[in-house]
């Protein structure tokens, strides 16, 4: 089957708006749903802030994915890699998928350690606590180890049937989080309509849990508008979007935002005001244990499969993309050392502990090369300069992305510690930095001889 | 055998959600609504593997 990596999707193999609706829906209810809507809460959001923010947040990222990443990708229908080579040459795929296998890496431990905790309940582990970042037991690291090795072998052995398995369970996910939301309320004490605004400002009260940082209505905002940034702004949908008929097809994503990252956020911060109820000393944010309270066994299986079908794919992708830098490696082998090193993330609960922190930094880390990209698409032409510039020159690299993305990721970083603007909000300076970067250094890079002449 | 699985598949997911909304609304217990989360879910994996592509 043709996946046209290196030329553009012809016309006739375009899609109409049917299968992306079903495509974001799918791939944004997943098993991190499970721990962000928990730790909004313990991060102190108010009521009208989950609600109401994340309505104008994700609302911004169908906006982005419409007007900033969907217009370019019907433009040129080419893979965001392929884009990216034809801008800054093939050594900057290298430096991209390293940045892409260790932070690929880092998602697959968080995946991992979701599925592991659906085995908590059967097996009666102590659940790790809010503040712990190391594991609490030798069977939790054992039962993660064992997740983990099996979901790492058979990303490496190619996971076809994983993958048919996760199109199967989608449209029962997205009803599991409906169920676990709908179970959730009668146990807070919602009886009516009427009942809800008072139980959802008990439920999302504005304290945050000790060590977590006091989230606002702004905060939400932007977690809602940047969790995603990696592939809106950071233009890693170019290569789903090249299959679209119109750029318009970016509304789609709505489908994706207002099932997985509205309605199961608050469902996923229900069933953690549940546990609160229960016993207001137990902070754990542990999704097999959540869900296993209000959805018994089928809660469980929840957990594992939404767990299973994201680590998969993670672990494949990251094996792929340390295996592209040497496509001599064996695919197996780097593969399974990318499940090696998630299993070793994973049994840090830490990390899954600060996934709001954690779904920020993958995001920034990626996103600069979304404003080269777009700059490059807009404006390279219009200010007298060449797009695609190292195609055209025939370089291997070319040193004004790698400036844009090293320089903008540097400042983010003073800025953060600086400053003390929370990474919440770097994408806001960064980005619109990355690009006025990438035009200045082309400005000053572009070299007219190269091009014979031409521009 | 598409259809038939399809229907089934849509009825799983009637009864899945069925169960904790009449938990909700007062007429069976919790633990009968978890039973049908857990029949739904069977039915739908039983099911959807006729038509799901």
């Amino acid at each position: 089957m043709n996946e046209y990596e290196r030329q553009p999707v012809p016309e006739d193999q375009t899609r109409g708006i049917g299968g992306f609706l079903g495509l974001f829906a799918s791939e944004h209810v997943a098993a991190t749903e499970l721990l962000i809507g928990p730790l909004f809460v313990a991060a102190g959001v108010s009521a009208f802030d989950v609600l109401v923010g994340l309505l104008v947040g994700n609302l911004l990222a169908v906006l982005t994915w419409t007007f900033v990443t969907a217009p370019i990708a019907v433009r040129h229908r080419l893979t965001l890699y392929y884009q990216l080579e034809k801008i800054g040459g093939p050594r900057i795929i290298d430096l991209y998928n390293v940045a892409n296998g260790v932070l690929w890496c880092c998602l697959a431990g968080a995946f991992i350690y979701v599925s592991a905790t659906a085995l908590f309940v059967p097996l009666r582990l102590p659940v790790p606590q809010l503040s712990d970042w190391g594991p609490n037991s030798f069977g939790m690291v054992a039962v993660i180890l064992a997740v983990g090795a099996v979901i790492a072998v058979v990303a490496a052995k190619g996971y076809d049937a994983v993958v048919r398995f996760a199109n199967l369970a989608a449209p029962w996910m997205v009803a599991m989080f409906l169920v676990f939301g709908i179970a959730a309320l009668p146990e807070l004490g919602v009886r009516s309509l009427g009942d809800f605004w008072r139980v959802a400002n008990r439920v999302w009260d504005g304290q945050a849990a000790a060590d977590h940082i006091q989230f606002t209505f702004w905060h939400v905002v932007c977690f809602a508008w940047f969790g995603n940034m990696a592939w809106h702004l950071g233009m890693g949908d170019l290569t789903i979007f090249r299959y679209a008929r119109k750029a318009r097809y970016g509304l789609a994503s709505a489908a994706g935002m207002y099932l997985g990252h509205y309605v199961a956020w608050i469902t996923a911060g229900l069933l953690y005001a549940v546990q609160l109820q229960h016993d207001p000393t137990d902070t754990s944010v542990v999704p097999g244990p959540l869900a296993y309270r209000v959805a018994g066994a089928s809660g469980i299986l929840l957990v594992l499969v939404a767990g299973w079908t994201t680590a998969n794919p993670a672990v494949y992708r990251a094996g792929l993309a340390f295996q592209s830098i040497r496509p001599k490696w064996s695919r197996v082998r780097v593969t399974l050392i990318a499940g090696a090193v998630a299993c070793c993330i994973a049994i840090f609960p830490g990390l899954s502990n600060r996934f709001l922190s954690v779904a920020m930094v993958y995001g920034l880390v990626l996103m600069p090369m979304g404003a080269v990209i777009f700059v490059d698409h807009y404006l390279l032409r219009r200010l007298g300069m060449s797009e695609f510039y190292a195609e055209r020159a025939g370089l291997a690299l070319y040193w004004p992305p790698v400036i844009a993305w090293a320089l903008s990721l540097l400042i983010c970083l003073g800025l953060w510690y600086y400053l003390g603007v929370q990474e919440f909000f770097l994408a806001l300076p960064a980005w619109p930095l990355a690009g006025v970067i990438y035009l200045i250094a082309s400005k000053l890079g572009q070299s007219r001889t190269k091009l014979g002449g031409a521009s | 055998m598409k259809v038939l699985g399809a229907t089934i598949s849509v009825l799983a997911l009637v009864i899945l959600i069925a169960g904790p909304l009449l938990h909700a609304l007062g007429p069976i217990s919790a633990d009968a609504g978890q039973y049908a989360i857990l029949a739904g879910t069977i039915g739908w994996f039983v099911s959807a593997g006729f038509w799901v592509k």
